[in-house]
């Protein structure tokens, strides 16, 4: 009797830590921004960011089965630069635009920002990298090092999306 | 005596319980909660992506976000008051945008009204801040908007070291936009964090709250 009463005390002390921990993704104000994970993309990334950028869409490829193609055409979905910005105070930034495409209308650019990035290591940039296409997938930031979509500098411990990144991507596509 | 130590034992689990009840109940409010606003953010893209699809509008296409990764992240106002290396209250006197390298930027001239930290080499004061309005455009970094003419904010300043023409002597935000608190004199001079869900800096209301008084 007792050591069952143990065993359901237990679950529940656990069951009040584990909520917490779940649901940590938050989207951005875009919401699902793309009808579906196959992505065309267009990259003028210079040789030190291209790599680290090519590992981050391998990531996301086998992390919810997103496909990133490479285009030249003027409809693709995605572009990567990278530039000097100077101490702006931002690794790496995407933004949407509005483009009108057949089924939806957003082109995403996401630019890395040499000032910083430059003395980053190549799995640290493939971390940029792959938070950012968290951002193109509509993913918001998170507070949780363990995760992706947390920032940098709040403590991110990982380069690869994590269960509660994937959660999150899967929750919209 | 068996009989009180089963009922202490007892009474403990029944608090445990209760105890457990209440969190989980606490915790499914707050998951219910982000997914109620995701629900509210994808009902609001879904109105988006009709509006521009089928009827092209001049609102929806005006806002442009920039979602980034920090270099820079500060959760307390001591972390803040610590890496900065101004702090001032300023009433910004003009502000104007421009694109450098496809990014959109603000250079606002303001009057330093109070000094906390820092030379004041002159009584005003050059800051760069990502995003702004630019050909009908506002671009805004997370939900953040740059300062503009009239207004008056706190601010926690760093200089501003690139390549940038523009901003060549100037200063940028602590954090991007966390070391901004905007002051609503509507409301009685309450400072209006620009920081969202960053612990401390959120919970800030006055000047009191970043030990500046």
């Amino acid at each position: 009797m007792k050591k069952t009463v143990s065993l359901i005390a237990g679950s529940l002390i656990l069951l009040t830590v584990l909520p917490s921990s779940i649901f940590a993704y938050t989207y951005s104000d875009n919401g699902k921004p793309f009808p579906d994970m196959n992505f065309t993309y267009y990259s003028t990334l210079s040789a030190n960011y291209s790599g680290p950028a090519s590992a981050a869409m391998t990531d996301w490829s086998r992390a919810v089965g997103a496909t990133y193609t490479a285009s030249n055409s003027t409809s693709k979905e995605i572009h990567f630069s990278d530039n000097d910005y100077g101490a702006t105070g931002w690794n790496a930034t995407t933004d949407h635009h509005h483009v009108q495409f057949s089924s939806y209308d957003y082109l995403d650019e996401v630019r890395a920002n040499r000032h910083y990035m430059g003395s980053m290591s190549a799995v640290d940039r493939e971390g940029v990298f792959g938070h950012e296409l968290g951002h193109v997938f509509g993913l918001g930031h998170t507070t949780d090092p363990w995760t992706l979509m947390c920032n940098s500098l709040n403590g991110r411990v990982v380069v690869t999306p994590q269960l509660d990144d994937i959660q999150g991507v899967e929750s919209l596509y | 005596m068996k009989n009180q130590k089963n009922k202490i034992f007892g009474s403990i689990i029944a608090v445990v319980l209760l105890i457990g009840i209440v969190f989980i109940i606490n915790d499914n409010r707050k998951a219910s909660h982000v997914h109620s606003s995701a629900n509210e953010l994808r009902q609001n893209n879904q109105i988006l992506v009709n509006d521009t699809t089928n009827e092209p509008s001049s609102h929806t296409n005006d806002i442009i976000r920039y979602h980034g990764d920090l270099a820079n992240n500060y959760n307390t106002v001591t972390e803040l008051t610590y890496d900065s290396e101004a702090i001032y209250k300023v009433e910004v006197i003009n502000s104007k945008s421009f694109e450098y390298e496809g990014v959109v930027f603000t250079v606002s001239t303001a009057n330093v009204v109070e000094n906390y930290k820092g030379d004041v080499i002159s009584s005003f004061v050059n800051i760069l801040e990502t995003g702004g309005n630019y050909n009908n455009t506002e671009y805004v970094f997370e939900d953040s908007s740059v300062l503009k003419s009239g207004d008056k904010a706190v601010v926690y300043l760093k200089k501003y070291e690139g390549p940038i023409p523009e901003a060549q002597g100037a200063f940028v935000i602590s954090g991007v936009y966390q070391g901004k608190f905007n002051i609503d004199e509507a409301s009685g001079d309450l400072l209006v964090p620009a920081a969202v869900e960053q612990q401390e800096l959120t919970e800030v209301r006055s000047l009191i709250d970043l030990n500046l008084e």
